[in-house]
């Protein structure tokens, strides 16, 4: 589904007018909605949860174990892992996982940590690279950069442009 | 029954500090006192007693090979010697420790009751069993050196908090954390996230830059009617050929060369092929426009129209000049009436001339005869005819006709002649006027005449009079025909040549966007080599070393502090009911009668460290306050006495004495006799010895000790013999 992959600088900054635009409250939302759409076109069913934990499950049709993402932007040193955050990954029936984004970094990715491993409190993002790792059958880091091109100019414009815009792509399942 | 403990029984000190010659000192065996002024050896004997069981002096200064801080540097052979002999029931030890002068190795001899004799590392182990405590535990159980009261009477806290450690044994731990130097690693780690953060901020900075520009040049791609998706060097090179392709054909169809552009590679090239296309475009506009025959129709039809118009103003310049003499002869008449009129004028001019000179003569001899009547006014008759006369009534006369009928027909003449000269006047004015009409409208006329030569001259054809005009006009209507044709034809090559120049416009735009892309994977290239190779990769390396390193040194900390944290618990709580009865009985303080010691943890250069609350409170009301903040120097000292007494009382060691080194510094009176009170308690159980150089404490000890159960020294100093010791 990959089609246009911006290079990392394009991708730092084009998530940098994102933080400066959305403050990081609602830079974290949005990265929220764009990595669950990943999920989404590589042929993930994709329930994103309204009681906000774990932030959505992806879920390949005709399978039964899935991924239970909680997404975090960790743009300052320290990343604040909630206990009520892991025991919803955790206590879910699918793979928990704790999704970070290493941003401000020179190299934009995802972390996808297995949250077995994970104790609640502040973690030096620094560290984070130490956890076990949780490895997703899709190459996230590029699809992520699409999405981000594609639909970095919705995510500037508004909430809802960006829902919009999202929902208004077919989706694959 | 309680176990017989180890005393001081006597030591010899020689070279030792402040002593230079021999000195020996019997030490009774209740309590002992060393009395001197400040100054005197009274630090160096009772440092002789720890140096000589432990080998090292609590608060030695830093030493070097200049600087022994132990050997008497006046001392003959330059040797340091101390002798104690310690008894316990029938036991009796001897320990000789001797130091050289500038060596740090020391001798030690351990001589037993039997006469057995230990030496080196052995007689330190056997030294250890026989004392039962460490050389940090001799300060808590015996020994109360000034410096340990001294700093608890500093206002800082940190001075406060580490004499307390000491009192409390946990001065090495707390040398151990402070040797734990996190701050360096913890800044070391913050300049690499720095040097990181401005790479960042860099790369961010160009990133942004570079997306501002794309962003602008995507829109201008758009707005020429490409699409985003298509912005690829493929697409590029698409464009470049139908670029190409356009001005190729242009050439061939308007019979120029076509110029030898090749196909581009790379993104650079696309804009290369972009530049000459665009100059390859200006080079066939130019020769067209050199090859055109627009200028030459245009020039004709602007001629024409201009000699048309030339024309055309001369014809009409001159026909009015001649309506204006038409105008003129019909308004004023023809010059035949003009000359009739004017012979008439002059005519009646001249006759009213000689009605006027008649008059006038007439006038002169009615003014004659007047001149005669008046100077002769009984004339009687008249001069000229002699008819006769009255004068007076002749005058009458004469003047009435006079100022009658000659001047009205006087005024008349004159009226005539004045519009008989005018009419001729108007009549000259108007012969005037029409000549200069005449002569203008020969000028117009004339100058027709040669504007119409000069133009047939262009067109040979062109006639003269009315028919010109239908001429010209005719020719003027061929030229507009003539040029629009030219017009039409280069308007189709400007159509083809915008045709190639839309294409170059949506290959340069298209070019642009390429290009940012291109630089920005130059970008992340560039990074990813630094990150590879160069020096981010070093300082994630770095970084992670230094993140490891901070982790261990904090678990270390940690740890260590752990123990320090558990132990000083330990000696507050084991003390705490003895150093609130010393602290009451020494102390008698009026209100604040009991004293609480807490421990808690504080963050000191990023290491938590001991830090310790010493509170006072009111039994009557439960009332508390901290005890630096109301306790005056004297009553610190009590305090600082009290834990000193309360932990030597608690500990469990096999040293039947304890020494107090000028413990009444700052005390006032009643707290002096109430610590000689407090000392001379302890006799029942331990050999005191005191050092002070406090007369009055001296007098208070010696009274509340007994004279039979004290045995006093006075100590002297000289340069040449070092401390010398009397028995009072």
């Amino acid at each position: 589904m990959t089609t246009y992959t911006p290079t990392s600088s394009r991708c730092i900054a084009l998530l940098d007018a994102l933080l400066e635009d959305h403050g990081p409250q609602g830079f974290g939302r949005v990265m929220q909605k764009l990595l669950a759409h990943c999920f989404r076109r590589h042929e993930y069913w994709v329930m994103n949860n309204p009681i906000g934990v774990p932030d959505f499950v992806a879920v390949r049709p005709g399978k039964v174990q899935g991924y239970a993402v909680e997404v975090k932007t960790a743009t300052g040193r320290k990343l604040q892992l909630k206990e009520r955050e892991l025991k919803a990954v955790r206590m879910s029936d699918h793979y928990p996982v704790v999704a970070v984004l290493i941003f401000p970094d020179l190299n934009p990715r995802w972390l996808c940590i297995d949250a077995h491993g994970l104790q609640p409190g502040a973690l030096d993002t620094r560290s984070l690279v130490r956890y076990q790792r949780v490895t997703i059958d899709f190459d996230l880091d590029s699809e992520f950069r699409a999405v981000l091109a594609e639909f970095h100019e919705a995510a500037m414009t508004s909430s809802y442009a960006l829902d919009h815009a999202l929902h208004s792509e077919a989706p694959t399942v | 029954m309680a176990e017989e403990k180890l005393r001081l029984h006597h030591i010899e000190i020689e070279g030792f500090r402040g002593v230079n010659r021999a000195l020996r000192l019997d030490f009774g065996d209740r309590g002992s006192l060393i009395c001197a002024p400040n100054g005197q050896g009274k630090t160096s004997v009772l440092g002789a007693i720890e140096w000589c069981l432990f080998g090292e002096l609590a608060y030695q200064m830093k030493e070097n090979t200049t600087n022994d801080e132990v050997v008497n540097m006046h001392h003959p052979t330059g040797e340091s010697v101390v002798r104690l002999t310690l008894r316990r029931e029938s036991e009796e030890f001897v320990i000789e420790r001797t130091r050289r002068v500038g060596r740090r190795e020391t001798t030690l001899r351990v001589t037993t009751t039997q006469g057995e004799v230990v030496e080196g590392s052995d007689a330190d182990s056997f030294l250890f069993r026989l004392l039962g405590l460490t050389f940090d535990d001799f300060y808590r159980a015996s020994f109360l050196h000034q410096e340990s009261v001294r700093g608890l009477l500093v206002d800082e806290p940190r001075v406060r908090n580490e004499a307390l450690d000491r009192l409390f044994g946990l001065d090495k731990l707390r040398d151990i954390l402070a040797s734990i130097q996190i701050r360096p690693v913890t800044e070391a780690i913050d300049d690499i996230r720095g040097k990181q953060t401005r790479v960042y901020d860099k790369l961010s900075g160009a990133s942004q830059q570079l997306e501002v520009q794309r962003h602008r040049h995507l829109q201008e791609a758009l707005a020429v009617g490409l699409s985003e998706r298509n912005l690829t060097l493929d697409a590029g090179r698409a464009l470049a050929r139908e670029a190409l392709q356009g001005i190729s054909d242009f050439s061939a169809r308007n019979g120029m060369a076509a110029p030898e552009i090749s196909d581009p590679e790379t993104v650079d090239e696309l804009e290369r092929v972009a530049r000459r296309v665009k100059d390859a475009i200006r080079e066939s506009r130019l020769n067209a426009a050199n090859q055109s025959t627009v200028s030459a129709a245009s020039g004709r039809l602007v001629d024409v129209e201009a000699m048309q118009g030339t024309l055309q103003g001369a014809a009409t310049v001159a026909a009015l000049a001649a309506a204006a003499v038409e105008r003129h002869i019909q308004a004023s008449g023809s010059d035949e009436e003009l000359r009739q009129r004017k012979a008439e004028l002059a005519s009646k001019r001249e006759e009213v001339r000689r009605a006027i000179g008649a008059q006038e003569m007439t006038t002169r001899l009615l003014g004659d005869a007047m001149s005669l009547v008046r100077e002769d006014p009984g004339m009687k008759s008249c001069p000229v005819c002699n008819q006769e006369v009255v004068a007076s009534t002749l005058f009458d006369l004469l003047e009435t006709r006079m100022s009658g009928v000659q001047r009205t027909e006087h005024e008349r003449l004159i009226f005539d002649l004045e519009r008989a000269t005018n009419g001729l006047d108007s009549l000259g004015r108007v012969e005037k006027e029409r000549s200069s009409l005449r002569e203008a409208s020969a000028r117009a006329q004339s100058e027709y005449e040669r504007i119409v030569q000069d133009a047939q001259r262009t067109l040979p054809g062109l006639p003269v009079g009315s028919e010109a005009s239908d001429f010209l006009q005719a020719e003027v209507n061929a030229a507009r025909i003539e040029l629009e044709q030219i017009k039409a034809a280069y308007l189709n090559r400007e159509q083809e040549l915008d045709a190639v120049d839309q294409a170059v416009d949506r290959l340069r735009a298209l070019q642009k966007v390429v290009k940012d892309d291109e630089d920005s994977a130059g970008l992340e290239a560039k990074v990813s080599a630094q990150s590879q190779d160069g020096e981010e990769n070093v300082l994630s390396e770095e970084l992670n070393r230094l993140a490891s390193l901070q982790e261990s040194l904090e678990a270390i900390a940690r740890a260590v502090q752990g123990v320090a944290r558990i132990r000083a618990h330990e000696a507050i709580d084991s003390s705490r009911a003895t150093t609130a009865e010393y602290y009451r009985l020494l102390c008698n303080h009026p209100y604040f009668d009991r004293l609480r010691i807490d421990a808690q943890e504080k963050m000191l250069a990023g290491i938590a460290k001991n830090s310790y609350v010493i509170r006072v409170f009111s039994s009557s009301d439960g009332k508390a306050t901290l005890a630096s903040s109301r306790l005056s120097t004297a009553q610190m000292n009590c305090v600082a006495l009290s834990i000193y007494l309360g932990l030597s009382s608690v500990l469990t060691h096999n040293l039947g004495f304890v020494i107090l080194d000028d413990p009444s510094q700052n005390l006032d009176t009643s707290h002096k006799a109430s610590l000689a009170g407090v000392l001379s308690g302890l006799l029942s159980g331990l050999q005191v010895i005191v050092s002070t150089q406090d007369l009055e404490l001296e007098g208070f000890l010696k009274e509340r000790f007994g004279k039979d159960q004290v045995t006093t020294y006075r100590l002297a100093w000289t340069a040449k013999e070092g401390t010398s010791a009397s028995a009072a």
